[in-house]
């Protein structure tokens, strides 16, 4: 039975594929065509979305794509993001060189993100999966020469966990087989097709099984950027355009990577809160959280560090879903959400930084809060959020994922309190890092390294967006029972089972919220009743009596914490992070290339050199397969 | 059962709330100074000093610094405040309502940052260096006690049998089971660094960088801080007595408490009086080595007798 509604699914992937072919087609002076098959595509696709949620359990192409309520979730606010993104670019992309590229690629990345979400069979999911690291590292390569190595390293880093995909997807088809038809090649193409099907709850015991959950995690973690294959994302994150590492790193690939490592908790794997595997994830997103923490305090340029903070709080989403149980999962998911809200928003904010003075290095910068000032009050927004300061979304979703936590500890073991305890540590480290930036960008001395006369707020496309997203930081943290409901909690439990938790009777946001207010409110009354706020008087700032030289006398941020980096065993630690011991990427890429230069002695030149390691390969493949048959 | 929204105010504005709690402060100031006065054989100021400097700050005019950011600069103490009320009125529903209106343990632990938050934040707007030296002081301060606070907060959770509504905690162990005991003393040593007395005023440090993040305060803003910073003198103790000693007790019983806070409160004023102030590298060594130790073991004892059923542990 085909109805209007089953065209969806298969229309928001192709819709975006084919639209961007237009982009590129279409000459790059027609600026509003190029903004309208944009607007056009988001508009559809928002429309689709909506459509889906009115009947989300729905099975295509005999399983190939499947929706269901997380899903349709994913997609809107994937979607959301695009147009989010897609005002911002509108303001800065639109008049740039290589602006038929961009949109281009931002429309594929879409309609790959549209297949990766609703595709069950392995191969389609591998397709589009694999095409969005292509489309990473071209729209990270757009940023110019500055960023090729960005990209580059983002390309085999996403591109190596492409590897562990395949691998991992052809040790779960093994185990989708069913027992004894591995004899005959029909039996095995008979079987192909169910088996190609990505949900089938395998355990995660013997070697296929252990073997295929490390894979397949690994893949997640390269995504959304946990570790050990993060390294790519603070690279991205500092050298790529603001639209792109507030897009990928910042929002689209936490929600993709988490949705995959969701699925593998619950669809593709079946797993007992008991198992190693729960041990695994949690260690793993526990080490995130901490490392990249540390590491984002001592950075001196500001998107790097906002990019060492996306891979931060990957740890507490992967925290969130290793509970398993209904209030960690929704949590985890929660903050996917929260966090791709405020880490876009942190992301374009300091694009309009960099834009409106010139530089991102934090030293340079200072002062330039009454300048900018709808720049900076989204800023404070949103990190006062990715701190977990109540009344915001961070908070919400930080405190249930420790209520989830605290609950698997309630079933024994000890080792929940590590956890727990480096969740909240990392939140107050987490604050401590975006003082350092709000002191070094917008609160301490007017800085005299660039013109602050020249610096103005940006123009309304891009201040827009940001105020949207602080404004959704703060509505979602006050009403944060609507987002949980509407989208989040039918993807763990039952709407019965998540109401009754009565989350609204422990954390009673809004009243908070409004006592705050309030109590902000008659401050303001108080400076008005005794005439505080007329014509203040204006001094010079007093530095123990002595004339005070912004030039010379200044607090920088970046030297907040030098107490820290210097203590006795991190200063080692970060020694050696700077010599890039820590990095896969840095490590691999040595290993390999020293391989390769054992290798590169064959190459002599001399053709019958080369003739030999043909016929040697040669003999070695004929007696492999004259062996197997 | 929902609570009316006027009585919501008026629990906020009066009891347990602002006006409660600002007067408990000022008193607990003015017991500061008395204290601290006998100490150093000095006479003390007399009972309503405290009332006096805030009228008087109220009084002053309002400076603003050249460098400074005005907005953010007038905002902070405004938050501040408003976040340390909250907490009042949060502990002071547990203690004498029976009831927790707005939240649960972690909810406070995380209001009770809002005070610090808006020091550092006030610091650093107000555009001066020897402001922002203390901000960044204060921050550090954070990161050090947060490690080892975290670990009695857990401590607590597992010993009130993984709860994190407050009315059952206060009805819970609190500190008598080793763990709870070594978490009490873990808690101590931290609210002496989140009320930043000596030793750990290392942000404020008067002789040395003018009460850093004050330095370019003046008048109503300044007073409001200092308010602020009175009412923690009655949060903090409170927060202590209502996860570790059974809260302030009911009827008669609410004598024991009002002497358990006294003693608190004289606790920490000796521990002030009698020690040096130490560098930031000092305190935060001590926070992540030693007392984070001492909280490692409370909360590795609480876990082992919850697992092996030995409540004393």
């Amino acid at each position: 039975m085909l109805n209007q509604l089953d065209l969806i699914m298969p229309l928001a992937i192709v819709l975006p594929l084919f639209t961007g072919i237009l982009a590129v087609i279409v000459p790059s002076r027609l600026k509003v065509i190029k903004e309208l098959i944009v607007v056009v595509t988001l508009v559809s696709l928002l429309i689709g979305a909506v459509g889906l949620a009115i009947a989300p359990n729905q099975e295509l192409l005999w399983g190939g794509l499947r929706s269901d309520g997380l899903a349709v979730f994913i997609f809107f606010f994937t979607v959301f993001f695009a147009a989010v993104n897609a005002i911002y670019a509108f303001g800065t992309e639109s008049e740039a060189e290589r602006s038929n590229e961009f949109f281009a690629y931002f429309l594929w990345t879409i309609g790959a993100a549209a297949g990766v979400i609703f595709s069950t069979n392995m191969i389609l999911f591998l397709s589009f999966w694999g095409f969005l690291g292509l489309t990473l590292y071209l729209m990270i390569g757009l940023a110019g020469p500055s960023a090729s190595a960005a990209a580059k390293k983002t390309m085999l880093i996403t591109g190596g966990a492409d590897a562990f995909l395949i691998l991992g997807l052809a040790m779960l088809f093994l185990l989708n087989l069913p027992g004894e038809s591995v004899d005959g090649l029909a039996a095995l193409m008979s079987n192909a097709g169910s088996a190609m099907d990505l949900w089938s709850q395998q355990p995660v015991s013997g070697t296929y099984g252990v073997l295929a959950f490390l894979l397949l995690s690994l893949t997640a973690f390269s995504k959304a950027g946990a570790l050990p294959l993060h390294t790519w994302v603070p690279d991205a994150g500092e050298k790529a355009k603001p639209t792109t590492a507030a897009f990928l790193p910042g929002s689209l690939d936490k929600l993709l990577g988490i949705y995959f490592l969701y699925r593998i908790c619950t669809e593709i794997f079946s797993f007992s809160a008991s198992s190693w595997a729960v041990i695994y994830l949690m260690a793993i997103g526990a080490l995130t959280i901490i490392s990249a923490v540390m590491l984002a305090l001592v950075q001196h340029n500001i998107r790097r560090l906002l990019g060492y903070h996306a891979v931060s709080q990957v740890g507490y989403m992967v925290l969130g879903l290793a509970t398993l149980n209904p209030i960690g999962m929704a949590g985890g998911l929660f903050h996917m959400l929260n966090n791709a809200i405020y880490k876009s928003a942190l992301f374009l904010c300091a694009g309009n930084v960099e834009d409106a003075a010139g530089t991102g290095e934090l030293e340079k910068l200072g002062g330039l809060g009454k300048l900018m000032p709808l720049t900076s009050i989204s800023m404070l927004i949103a990190a006062l959020a990715i701190s977990g300061i109540p009344p915001l979304n961070g908070f919400v979703s930080k405190w249930l994922v420790y209520r989830g936590l605290i609950e698997t500890g309630e079933a024994g073991g000890a080792l929940w309190i590590i956890w727990l305890l480096a969740a909240m540590f990392g939140s107050a480290l987490t604050l401590a890092s975006f003082i350092k930036v709000m002191h070094s960008v917008f609160w301490s001395t007017p800085s005299t390294r660039i013109n602050l006369e020249k610096i103005r707020e940006v123009n309304y496309f891009r201040t827009l967006p940001v105020l949207i997203l602080a404004g959704i930081c703060i509505v979602f943290g006050v009403a944060y029972t609507y987002p949980l409901y509407t989208f989040i909690a039918p993807a763990v439990a039952t709407l019965e089972e998540f109401v009754a938790l009565n989350l609204f009777a422990a954390w009673n946001a809004a009243v908070a919220a409004a006592l705050l207010v309030l109590a902000v409110v008659a401050g303001i009354f108080l400076y008005w009743l005794f005439d505080s706020l007329k014509d203040l008087r204006r001094v010079p700032t007093w530095v123990g009596g002595s004339v005070h030289d912004p030039e010379r006398a200044y607090f920088p941020g970046t030297e907040f914490y030098r107490t820290i980096d210097e203590m006795p065993l991190l200063n080692k630690i970060f020694s050696l992070q700077k010599k890039g011991y820590f990095d896969v990427y840095e490590l691999f890429s040595g290993l390999s290339l020293s391989i390769a230069s054992y290798f590169s002695n064959s190459h002599t030149g001399v053709l019958t050199t080369y003739v030999t390691w043909a016929l040697v390969g040669l003999i070695i493949y004929l007696f492999v397969f004259m062996g197997m048959w | 059962m929902a609570t009316d929204w006027y009585m919501y105010l008026l629990y906020f504005l009066i009891f347990p709330g602002f006006i409660f709690s600002l007067l408990v402060g000022l008193l607990a100031v003015w017991i500061d100074r008395k204290v601290t006065a006998r100490i150093q054989w000095r006479v003390g100021p007399p009972l309503l000093q405290p009332v006096y400097d805030l009228v008087k700050l109220i009084g002053k005019e309002v400076l603003l610094p050249v460098g400074a950011q005005p907005l953010v600069f007038l905002f902070a103490p405004l938050v501040g405040l408003a976040g340390a009320v909250l907490a009042a009125f949060l502990l002071g529903s547990v203690n004498f309502l029976q009831s927790s209106f707005v939240g649960d343990l972690i909810v406070l632990v995380y209001l009770l940052f809002l005070p610090s938050l808006a020091i550092i934040i006030g610091g650093s707007a107000s555009g001066n260096p020897i402001s922002a030296i203390g901000s960044s002081r204060e921050m550090k301060l954070i990161l050090a006690y947060e490690l080892p606070l975290a670990l009695a907060v857990i401590t607590v959770i597992i010993n009130a049998g993984f709860t994190l509504n407050l009315n059952n905690i206060v009805a819970g162990p609190g500190a008598a089971s080793v763990s709870g005991f070594l978490a009490l003393l873990v808690t101590l040593i931290c609210v002496q660094a989140k009320l930043a007395v000596v030793p750990f005023d290392i942000p404020e440090a008067e002789t040395e960088i003018m009460e850093g993040p004050l330095v370019e305060y003046s008048g109503l803003p300044l007073a409001i801080f200092k308010t602020m910073e009175a009412l923690l003198l009655y949060i903090l103790p409170l927060y202590v007595i209502t996860l570790f000693l059974g809260g302030l007790g009911e009827g008669w019983w609410m004598l024991l408490g009002v002497l358990k806070y006294v003693l608190l409160l004289v606790i920490i004023i000796l521990i002030k009086n009698t020690n040096p102030r130490l560098r930031i590298d000092q305190a935060v060594n001590f926070f992540w080595t030693k007392v984070t130790a001492l909280a490692l073991i409370a909360a590795g004892l609480a876990a082992l007798g919850e697992i092996y059923g030995v409540s004393w542990l």
